[in-house]
């Protein structure tokens, strides 16, 4: 899991490196956690979380449901969160459980 | 070496340019018995084996260089003709290398001159012996393929009388093979298919295969059930051809044929399947409904005494399709790592299409489907086909990716056009209702699988999805909670969400523990 905090801009940014799906996402939260909360990310002062995830090709409920874990760990240091899609299919899916209304989602 | 009388009547044609060497080489030929045929060039020699079309050479003696060509062009000229016939060439100093970096036509042999009478003689005689050879391979082929054109005759003959209709698909590995299907009309509205597999796949399979079908032809004709036509021919295969049982047998046979039989009675809509050792046939309803025509496996005729044949039978109140396969498809599915389902009807629409598969070359075995059309004939079909039908155990959670990838691999072969979109949507929403009938299905009842089916109806385009688990269900308001997982930002149940929006149709039946997901491929 690859991430980059840009100050100047406020936004820190998580790569996925593919899809999120019920056989990875237990190792993908641990690893998007522990950059959440390590003392350095902590102690910044983002404002906007950008999740990549233009290498996924798939994303199942259970990659679904990370997302959201997530999305309210931003929303409740009070940051918004920001989307990069690039497959149709997992743009879709996102949609059909409304969490392109809880994050903004950007097509590649 | 050959004796003189050994070789009396075999024709040798001897081409050189130079009169002595032909002369000198047909007189030893002729003294041995040889019937000779000279030429004193390409040309001439050409037009001599073609007058001599009817009475076939056994060898060709040729010069190298010649005024009006090479001994290479006269055997590539001959070779179109008659590709079993061997050949000698008398080379001068340094002209044998030359001729084996040119020679495209295969081995020859050699004599140097001066040509030295004796080595002369042995080499046509081996020569003679290389063309027989040569022949009787042909021969042999041209049997066997003759063998396998008359299989192909009896595999695709469905009398217009009977009362429904056939579809056979048959790969033989070589020219002919084991595998056979046999139609009979026990009566106006009924038929008996048998369909079976002999043990090999070579000419003596093809031969028992005869045997079996006209064992079993004349029994039906005289009124014998089926299932005592199997048990006599079990019977038959240990006590009078198995050396083992019969020590007193010159000639052990041993041979096992793997045998089912489809009895349907259109005028009461039922069938029932006997099974001798033969892969479980697979019954596909109206509806889309898989089912296993039988549930426990038996041995092969010829194995042992006792009869394991099962029984199975069914209702086909709405009509559907009955497919049985040999195992020569298991294998190649189990090579492509897809469904044998799949890849059977990917074989059924390959030959109504008239094409041969390019992944056929790595088949192993012999391979035969038969699709059987439940309803009367004159009744439009529009059943569902089968494509996949697995069972899946807590076991099988943390496989969920190679398990979808098989999913994937099987629709693109039954269904190369599917577009990528529902295949997404295909394949998202299985591994949803799978893992949650795994997660929640077998974990209320262990030893109880979860039962996953693809079905695909061409008519309509549509693929259906059914998923079972073995759970109780539970009650689950779809769209009240699709509502709260967006505004409260719920972290469960989101693949329910997917299974109810991103098929055409979601049908959901024990509080969800049967679910049937419809893909219109149509739809954008």
């Amino acid at each position: 899991m690859k991430h980059v905090l840009d100050t100047s801009t406020k936004t820190l940014a998580l790569t996925f490196p593919g899809d999120i799906v019920s056989t990875n996402a237990t190792t993908l939260r641990e690893d998007v956690f522990k950059i959440l909360e390590s003392e350095t990310i902590v102690r910044s002062e983002w404002t906007t979380l950008e999740l990549d995830f233009r290498a996924a090709n798939m994303v199942d409920s259970i990659g679904l449901n990370l997302l959201v874990s997530i999305i309210k760990f931003a929303r409740n240091r009070g940051s918004k969160v920001v989307g990069h899609v690039v497959n149709t299919n997992v743009q879709r899916a996102l949609c059909f459980t409304r969490l392109n209304t809880q994050m903004e989602l950007i097509a590649a | 070496m050959s004796n003189a009388a050994s070789q009396t009547g075999k024709r040798i044609l001897v081409v050189d340019d130079d009169a002595g060497i032909r002369l000198l080489i047909t007189h030893h030929l002729k003294k041995r018995g040889y019937d000779t045929v000279a030429a004193a060039g390409v040309k001439a020699a050409e037009e001599l084996f073609l007058q001599n079309s009817q009475t076939r050479f056994d060898a060709v003696v040729t010069d190298y260089l010649m005024p009006d060509g090479t001994g290479i062009d006269l055997l590539e000229w001959i070779k179109q003709h008659d590709n079993t016939l061997a050949a000698i060439f008398v080379t001068g100093v340094g002209e044998r290398d030359l001729v084996k970096r040119s020679l495209r036509t295969g081995a020859c042999d050699f004599l140097d001159k001066p040509v030295q009478i004796q080595l002369l003689v042995q080499a046509v005689a081996e020569a003679v012996d290389r063309t027989q050879r040569q022949r009787a391979l042909q021969d042999a082929e041209s049997s066997v393929q003759e063998v396998g054109r008359l299989q192909q005759f009896m595999l695709g003959s469905n009398p217009a009388t009977l009362p429904g209709t056939l579809e056979i698909c048959w790969h033989p590995k070589h020219a002919a093979g084991g595998d056979l299907v046999n139609v009979f009309s026990l009566g106006p509205e009924r038929l008996l298919v048998v369909v079976a597999d002999v043990s090999g796949h070579d000419l003596k399979a093809g031969f028992i295969s005869a045997f079996f079908q006209g064992v079993v032809r004349g029994m039906i004709e005289k009124g014998t059930p089926i299932n005592e036509v199997f048990s006599y021919f079990n019977r038959f295969l240990l006590r009078e051809w198995s050396g083992q049982n019969n020590p007193s047998s010159q000639f052990d046979v041993s041979a096992s044929v793997s045998a089912c039989a489809f009895d349907i009675d259109f005028a009461s809509e039922h069938f029932s399947v006997w099974n001798s050792g033969f892969p479980i046939p697979i019954f596909t309803d109206s509806l889309g409904k898989l089912r296993r025509c039988g549930e426990s496996a038996s041995h092969p005729l010829g194995w042992f005494d006792d009869d394991s044949a099962t029984l199975f039978e069914q209702d086909v109140e709405q009509g559907g399709f009955a497919y049985a396969w040999t195992d020569g498809l298991e294998d190649l599915a189990g090579q492509l790592e897809i469904s044998p389902m799949s890849l059977a009807e990917s074989l059924l629409k390959a030959r109504r299409d008239g094409v041969t598969p390019a992944f056929l070359k790595d088949c192993g075995d012999d391979i035969l489907v038969v699709r059987i059309n439940l309803m009367p004939k004159g009744t439009e079909p529009g059943a569902f086909q089968p494509l996949l039908f697995e069972e899946y155990f807590s076991a099988h959670g943390p496989r969920i990716d190679q398990l979808q990838s098989q999913w994937e691999r099987s629709l693109q072969t039954a269904i190369p056009a599917i577009p990528e979109s529902k295949m997404f949507d295909l394949l998202l929403c299985s591994r949803e209702a799978v893992i949650n009938g795994i997660k929640y299905g077998c974990a209320a009842n262990p030893n109880q699988p979860c039962s996953y089916e693809i079905t695909y109806q061409p008519e309509s385009q549509i693929v259906r999805v059914s998923i079972n688990d073995p759970g109780p269900g539970h009650a689950f308001d779809w769209s009240r909670y699709e509502k709260a997982a967006e505004e409260q930002l719920l972290d469960a149940h989101r693949g329910l969400i997917l299974m109810n929006r991103l098929p055409s149709r979601t049908m959901i039946e024990r509080g969800g523990a049967s679910v049937i997901m419809d893909f219109d491929l149509k739809q954008p």
